[in-house]
């Protein structure tokens, strides 16, 4: 069995339960099982604000509680959650400032510079802080793509882009990092010289 | 990572496979959560089943205590429903490469997977008797290959369930939809003889 027969298997007792009874400590359950995930991704996918990444959070549930009697299992359902986080982002984001939304606009938005350094010696709250200031478009795609294992033919769907787009977005963004990380690099050389 | 990796400097993808893919929210949100689902008709108040006969809540009560057992360290309610009659198989959940939930919050969400994994063995009558252990090994008599493996963490035993099984290769299925696989841990099945 595959690591994600065997989590189908777990979710998918943890929706049954929940559909046969609409209980509040099944619900609870379900809830534990997947916000942690849901929530670092709201999270990241909102710069970081976390009111932003609660209140998504909480449509993110209300929509799936909606949704989860004609969930059909042709996907994880941590996917599937993913999916409904992303659209309540986007359309948080469109309402909140269209042009910005546009994969496409987003291009011309990277930073030419590498954003803030240093940390904790691993990199990883920089690259944190990095992946935070990506703009939008950039960063929904690295996040689906480096962090939540989506092809590009799924971020295409999701995102109403061609495949090719999402490829060229994803390798911009990396780009941007990888100058980052070359950066972060030079910076430690210096540090160690003097 | 998959399609484009051959563009992705190995440092990069050191650096995004050591960034967290969980964090805990506030736990005031999941009340939130709760509430706006319960303002919209989406979600029933805790308690009995209203259309449920008495019986059947006092045994579903009893299902969620023994369930709460499990990862508590507590006994069993002793209420609970008997397992169908049939073969019994202990199911050793071993430590392997999981990760240790590090916060309540993380603890709580494992601890709900393995009660609902729980609670469907007992619906289906599989479901015997499951306790988690605690970390202390002390060795007692002389085994000490078997002392040391565990005290290196290699064969540590974290827990365990009982259940009920119509053959080996029903109780090897249900292992295989054990949450503790999902986690990174590996678990280890054994028919109980029958002396």
């Amino acid at each position: 069995m595959t690591r994600a027969e065997s989590e189908s298997g777990a979710d998918r007792a943890l929706v049954s339960d929940f559909l046969e009874s609409r209980d509040e400590g099944a619900f609870r359950r379900l809830y534990a099982a997947h916000t942690p995930r849901l929530y670092l991704f709201l999270l990241r996918l909102s710069g970081g604000r976390e009111a932003e990444a609660e209140e998504l959070l909480q449509e993110t549930w209300i929509r799936a509680s909606s949704s989860l009697p004609a969930f059909r299992w042709q996907s994880a359902l941590a996917t599937w959650l993913c999916g409904i986080a992303l659209n309540a982002w986007r359309e948080a984001a469109r309402a909140r400032s269209p042009v910005c939304a546009s994969i496409e606009s987003a291009a011309e938005e990277i930073p030419a510079g590498p954003p803030e350094t240093r940390a904790d010696g691993t990199g990883r709250v920089d690259l944190e802080r990095a992946i935070r200031r990506l703009p939008e478009g950039f960063r929904e795609v690295l996040l689906l793509h480096d962090l939540e294992g989506y092809t590009h033919e799924e971020i295409a769907g999701l995102l109403g882009i061609s495949p090719g787009t999402s490829k060229s977005q994803l390798s911009r963004a990396r780009g941007w990092l990888r100058r980052w990380l070359v950066a972060e690099a030079g910076s430690a050389q210096k540090e160690g010289v003097q | 990572m998959s399609e484009t990796d051959d563009d992705v400097p190995p440092e990069h993808r050191r650096l995004l496979s050591e960034l967290d893919r969980e964090a805990a929210a506030p736990p005031a949100l999941e009340e939130r959560i709760v509430s706006a689902l319960r303002a919209r008709g989406m979600l029933r108040a805790a308690g009995p089943r209203s259309r449920a006969p008495v019986r059947l809540a006092a045994a579903a009560a009893g299902l969620i205590l023994l369930a709460a057992g499990f990862l508590a360290g507590r006994s069993f309610d002793p209420r609970r429903p008997s397992p169908t009659p049939g073969p019994r198989y202990a199911l050793f959940l071993l430590r392997g490469q999981e990760r240790v939930p590090q916060r309540p919050e993380e603890e709580a969400g494992r601890v709900a997977e393995y009660r609902a994994w729980a609670r469907g063995l007992a619906k289906s009558g599989r479901f015997v008797s499951g306790e988690k252990l605690e970390d202390r090994v002390e060795r007692v008599g002389s085994a000490p290959d078997v002392a040391a493996s565990a005290e290196n963490g290699e064969e540590e035993i974290r827990g365990f369930f009982v259940i009920s099984a119509s053959d080996f290769q029903d109780a090897l299925s249900v292992a295989r939809g054990c949450p503790h696989l999902r986690h990174g841990g590996r678990i280890l099945v054994r028919p109980i003889a029958s002396v």
